[in-house]
């Protein structure tokens, strides 16, 4: 079974069709995310059954950092507060599919919800194709880069078409995540914020854009490159 | 695209058909070991039991025997009735032989569950305390031939003694 990407923003699709070319359709609000004309893609493809890797961008995605507590060393513990964490914000486990990577002791807890009609409508939407894993952009796209080893302290940036994000790397920790929204204001206009950054990370390697495979992700870095 | 580093943070379906294959697999294997470990201790004592002489193998019923088997009418009587004996019920036996009353102290009990006869040992402050017992299991449906066998008077305190029989 051939893998293949599909990536979903906030209003668009992005796939590649068996040409080799990068094609997009719009995406739908309801909580489903009905995708307009993706079962004509997966039509084009071959007729036999693929495995299609979805990653959604991060303003698709809830997130959660929360910092590490001392008085919750077993997992158990660390699951409940997370899921506490969560219900306080009008998320349930009957709801998402709360995932949480397990930190080093003392790093903070990154926490992702991943709503369950989301995942059920883009299921339905696949048809015969099998899911064969949903992905949250940005870390996606830094589990690669921090794969081979990197600085000890970084920021890694990553720019969609909803909205702008970076994950605070700390000796290969991750120990925050930001997002902003593209048209920011103020502290938050991106060259504004991102002078604030530069000052937080002096280092001219400590500041580095993610690069994915979708072509706006490239073209946007470009833009403020 | 998958990522080792994040993969607790991605959804990936979970197969539980693997899971099923993995578990079939493995109890395939354990009993597949067990057997093959019972067929090799077989062979191990057919090896080492030494061989009887060839030669035509005559079987005989098995008799069995029944646990009343070989006891006479007499003997089967007597052990019902020890048995019927044995099955009474005690607690009921018990609370009768409490004395109401705190002056009264039992001091032993003995029941033969065979005979039912009964033998009390008591202490009482008076020789009235210990005849007031004595009538009370008197008029106890469960007792009969009440006799008041022994009083004595031991260090300022009545020592009685009162046999009966269970019925």
């Amino acid at each position: 079974m051939k893998k293949i990407t599909l990536y979903i923003d906030s209003t668009h699709w992005y796939a590649i069709d068996a040409n080799g070319k990068w094609i997009s359709g719009c995406r739908g609000s309801t909580p489903d995310c009905p995708l307009e004309g993706v079962s004509a893609w997966l039509e084009g493809l071959a007729h036999r059954r693929h495995s299609i890797a979805i990653i959604l961008s991060v303003a698709c995605v809830p997130y959660l950092s929360l910092p590490w507590n001392v008085s919750n060393p077993a997992a158990s513990e660390l699951r409940r507060s997370v899921h506490e964490a969560w219900h306080v914000r009008g998320v349930s486990r009957d709801s998402h599919d709360i995932r949480i990577h397990w930190p080093n002791y003392g790093m903070p807890v990154m926490t992702l919800a991943y709503p369950l009609a989301l995942l059920q409508g883009l299921i339905a939407q696949l048809g015969r194709h099998k899911l064969s894993s949903l992905e949250c952009s940005i870390f996606a796209l830094a589990g690669r880069r921090l794969k081979g080893g990197g600085a000890a302290r970084e920021l890694l940036l990553l720019s969609e078409c909803d909205g702008y994000s970076a994950l605070h790397v700390d000796a290969g920790q991750v120990v925050d995540i930001e997002y902003l929204k593209p048209d920011g204001i103020g502290l938050d206009a991106v060259p504004v914020w991102l002078r604030r950054k530069a000052l937080e990370y002096s280092d001219s390697n400590a500041m580095g854009w993610l690069t994915g495979e979708c072509p706006d992700i490239n073209r946007l870095c470009e833009t403020l490159a | 695209m998958s990522s080792a580093e994040f993969r607790d943070l991605a959804y990936v379906p979970r197969h539980r058909w693997r899971a099923w294959i993995l578990l079939t697999a493995s109890a395939v294997i354990f009993f597949g070991a067990l057997t093959w470990l019972r067929h090799h201790l077989d062979l191990r004592m057919r090896a080492t039991t030494p061989v009887k002489e060839a030669g035509p193998r005559v079987t005989h019923p098995v008799q069995e025997n029944g646990p009343l088997d070989g006891l006479d009418r007499t003997g089967q009587e007597r052990l019902g009735n020890e048995l019927r004996m044995l099955n009474r019920d005690w607690s009921k036996l018990l609370t009768a032989m409490v004395p109401q009353g705190k002056n009264v102290r039992l001091l032993s009990l003995e029941v033969n569950p065979a005979s039912g006869g009964i033998t009390v040992v008591g202490q009482s402050p008076d020789p009235v305390a210990a005849n007031a017992y004595a009538h009370t299991l008197g008029r106890s449906d469960l007792l009969k031939e009440v006799r008041l066998l022994r009083i004595e008077e031991e260090a300022g305190s009545i020592t009685f003694e009162v046999s009966a029989q269970w019925q």
